[in-house]
């Protein structure tokens, strides 16, 4: 207990004494919250230890990183519920996080806060397979619910490349995407019903079992809000049945033009593959040196079509799909015989990210979407983007819809290599928004892409997203510093210091 | 629907209506002359507003696979410009037969029994724009297939009833029509064995456009695909039933659970359902003599419903279900289990502090 017994040390809002200095009642009240913490957590839950604390000052997206005052993982509801009460009156900032694999600094955590934890909360609680529905803790790994589902013929539809490592409950708060959805839809199309801890830690029930709503469909706002709207402790997630039959094709051409037309071609013969995966020749051929799945590395770029469904339907659509495929002058169209030969071909294609990073010392994804007919002018751009900056791109992307992810490979010890590369990736997006696309696909806003959520959407926009966020989270406490840009930043630039950074509340590597 | 005492206005731009909605007490936003706009919470003065001049399409790329319209363009207008070029709303939107606009359809939340193959409404809507309480206008989502940036504000939308704000555009994800369907009912002997083949159907490998139950254990199929593919797969699907399917005769559905009309008495509900909480709703509804059908696999019971509505309310509030009433006078409420109601009321105040549009929950 505090020495000097002032009641409102609990309660940050009210009035302070004013014989007491303000950083000697900062730091008891912040004394009195973490007591609170440890009372909650036993110490090998609760981290507060610089050595522990590590791991978690970054995600997927290195180049930034933050060291929060405290991480703790929770190993129930309540301990989740109970965490967000004391943050909540304390007025301390708290960051879920899974696996960390986010691209766009999602689950970066912010300097005077705590990290949540979530990898413990990792049970499946029910699958059912009548209904096609799986209830899962945030924890619960990607894949893991498709394995637990495979018994029943069912599975899990989202496939980010990071399928086998990333939880649910950052898939969900970043509507993660994959190579299957255009057909299939993303995240939030395969997320029926939550139970939720809102930011002041009552607890929320939204959707349902089925895949409709009555009234107000809460649940699709909810997924893809960055971790803003609170944190999920419940998931119900679809699941779809495998598909009886596959056929994966792929086919080579001499340039990415020709492949991004073959695209538009399968397009316009009405047929609706589950997936269309475009990779240029810098990516086939890192692919190829990791994984050798076997792609053919004299292509200037590949496409990967998949069909999916009943086999007499697959069976017909390949006969067209074959007729189309014909005319689009491809090299070698390679068709895989059985099933190892197709995932090998979606094994060298999910690991394109890495295997591109192993060609540089560092390197940044974008995930910009422009509308599909603007492929072939948005690669023709970015080439000549590249070469103005000198810096190499590998491009790997969803064709199927218009999700292009530029790698732009740079090296973080020459002077302004970073700043470079950003400058590059900014010019990238702004060109995805003057050809009628997206910030973003899949990774989310962020931190990253803060900075370019004013060329996307009018101030208006923003601050109607920003009455939002406070009527559910008025202390802005839930993953703050995410997806909205701060009021008070200056007029942007995509070079030098990221306006974080220079508000002191991130860092670099 | 309330009696309307003043004349509609009509604005022709989102200005006009901007302005209009910042000098409302309380608005009524109506796509055109339906029957679907919910009934006023407060007292005069009223705003009686239709969207028939925002009625034009304003972007359709056939290869994109995408259309942006206005809020008061009828779905029938919409369809038809699809079709010409080979493609569909894969949500089906229902009750044509109304000249519903996108507006409505988006506000009041219906899909069509065709959402079995590839998702309901919420699936396929990827921007919004809208007019909220405060009169701003606020344009969320995007116009690509892909899109993670911002609150997904469109899907929110979905259900409302018009609670936040009035919809002035939408852009949607089309597909394209199959080369050719085949429509069959298959005819179990009783509800029970009707049900046991949803189930199994619904966990199988065939992909559907529509699996529809009907109220007398008759199974509604359709299936679509390249031509040359049909009959092997309706031999498949026999096969599987371990009977043939007949032809759907026009009749088939009772006029009032048909989805092409709203009944002319009585509450049409929409119950969000799985296949397996439908045999006990399926025993509470028989016996009270309402008329039901169970759509896309059996997550949807659509219920003709002509008993007082608290009495409903009571029966899917202990099954743990939700409706929304869709047609009659009380239209837009939610009976059975409310769980959203905290949740929704706090957004609403961000757009609509002062409620000048409907309150879903009380």
């Amino acid at each position: 207990m505090s020495p000097v017994n002032f009641p409102s040390f609990n309660h940050p809002t009210s009035f302070t004494p004013a014989h007491i200095p303000p950083s000697l009642c900062e730091s008891l009240h912040m004394s009195d919250f973490y007591s609170k913490l440890r009372s909650l957590f036993p110490s090998d839950r609760l981290y507060e230890d610089a050595a522990r604390i590590t791991p978690y000052v970054s995600d997927g997206l290195t180049v930034f990183r933050n060291e929060p005052k405290a991480v703790v993982i929770p190993i129930n509801n309540d301990e989740v519920i109970e965490t967000l009460k004391l943050c909540h009156e304390f007025e301390i900032p708290f960051v879920a996080r899974g696996s960390g694999t986010s691209l766009s600094g999602g689950s970066l955590p912010v300097s005077d806060g705590i990290v949540i934890s979530l990898n413990r909360l990792n049970q499946i609680l029910d699958l059912d397979p009548d209904n096609r529905i799986a209830r899962v803790q945030p924890g619960v790994i990607n894949s893991e619910i498709s394995d637990a589902a495979a018994e029943y013929g069912l599975y899990f539809a989202p496939d980010p490349s990071s399928q086998t490592v990333c939880t649910i409950g950052g898939n969900l708060a970043f509507n993660s995407g994959g190579a299957h959805c255009l057909k299939y839809g993303m995240t939030s199309n395969h997320i029926l019903g939550l139970t939720v801890a809102l930011p002041d830690g009552t607890v929320a029930e939204l959707g349902n079992d089925s895949l409709e709503n009555a009234g107000p469909d809460c649940v699709g706002l909810f997924v893809g809000s960055e971790g803003l709207l609170g944190i999920a402790l419940e998931i119900q997630v679809r699941l779809m049945p495998v598909s009886e039959s596959f056929q994966t094709i792929l086919a080579s051409y001499d340039s990415l033009e020709a492949a991004g037309d073959a695209v538009a071609a399968v397009v316009a013969s009405g047929i609706l593959p589950g997936a269309m995966e475009i990779m240029d020749k810098l990516a086939i051929e890192a692919a190829e040196a990791a994984v050798s799945a076997g792609y053919p590395e004299d292509a200037e770029a590949c496409l990967i079509v998949e069909l999916d469904g009943e086999a007499a339907a697959v069976d017909a659509d390949f006969q067209a799909l074959s007729n189309t495929m014909k005319q689009t002058g491809a090299k070698e169209v390679r068709v895989a015989q059985n099933t190892e030969e197709r995932l090998l071909i979606w094994k060298g294609r999910k690991s394109a990210f890495s295997a591109v990073g192993r060609l540089s010392p560092d390197y940044i994804v974008q995930d910009g979407v422009v509308p599909r007919s603007k492929l072939g002018q948005a690669l023709k751009e970015i080439s000549r983007f590249s070469s103005e900056a000198g810096l190499r791109v590998a491009n790997v992307f969803h064709a199927g819809d218009g999700n292009l992810h530029p790698l732009i490979l740079f090296d973080a010890t020459e002077p302004d290599g970073l700043e470079k590369a950003e400058a590059l990736a900014g010019r990238i997006l702004r060109l995805c928004l003057e050809l009628g696309g997206s910030i973003t696909g899949e990774h989310g806003v962020g931190v990253e892409k803060l900075e370019y959520m004013p060329d996307m959407f009018s101030p208006t926009d923003l601050k109607a997203f920003d009455r939002l966020r406070r009527a559910i989270d008025p202390k802005e406490l839930s993953n703050r510093g995410k997806m909205l840009p701060g009021k008070e930043a200056p007029a942007l630039s995509s070079h030098g210091p990221h306006p974080l950074e220079k508000a002191g509340v991130i860092s670099r590597m | 629907m309330a009696e309307q005492t003043q004349e509609m206005l009509q604005p022709s731009s989102v200005d006009e209506l901007q302005s209009i909605i910042r000098d409302a007490n309380c608005a009524s936003v109506q796509g055109r002359e339906e029957r679907t706009a919910p009934p006023f919470h407060k007292e005069d003065p009223k705003t009686y507003i239709s969207l028939s001049k925002f009625n034009r399409v304003l972007e359709y790329q056939p290869d994109e696979y995408t259309i942006t319209v206005e809020a008061g363009a009828k779905i029938s207008d919409v369809t038809n410009a699809l079709s010409e070029h080979g493609q569909y709303l894969p949500f089906d939107p229902p009750f044509i037969e109304e000249t519903l606009t996108i507006g409505s359809i988006i506000a009041c939340g219906l899909s069509g029994p065709g959402a079995c193959r590839f998702g309901v409404l919420r699936d396929f809507i990827l921007g919004v724009t809208f007019v909220d309480g405060l009169g701003e206008c606020i344009r969320t989502g995007g116009k690509v297939v892909k899109n993670a940036a911002g609150f997904d504000i469109p899907k929110l939308m979905c259900g409302t009833w018009g609670s936040l704000g009035a919809i002035t555009e939408a852009t949607f994800k089309v597909f394209p029509i199959a080369p050719e369907y085949r429509t069959l009912v298959f005819k179990f002997p009783s509800f029970e064995a009707g049900h046991s083949a949803l189930v199994a159907l619904g966990r199988s490998q065939f992909t559907l456009d529509v699996l529809d139950l009907s109220q007398d254990g008759h199974l509604c199929v359709k299936l679509g695909g390249q031509s040359g593919s049909m009959d092997s797969r309706v031999a498949a699907l026999e096969d599987e039933l371990g009977r043939n399917g007949e032809a759907l005769d026009e009749a088939f559905w009772e006029k009032s659970i048909a989805l092409d009309r709203f009944p002319e008495a009585g509450a049409l509900v929409k119950v969000a359902t799985s296949p397996k909480s439908i045999p006990a709703l399926d025993v509470a509804l028989k016996s009270l003599g309402q008329s039901r059908r169970y759509i896309i696999n059996g997550y949807v019971a659509w219920v003709h419903w002509e008993n007082l509505l608290d009495d409903l309310h009571r029966i899917l509030e202990n099954q743990g279900l939700t409706g929304q009433v869709v047609s009659g006078p009380e239209a837009s409420a939610i009976v059975g289990k409310q769980s959203q109601a905290a949740f929704f009321n706090k957004i609403k105040s961000a757009f609509d502090p002062e409620s000048k549009f409907p309150n879903l929950y009380s």
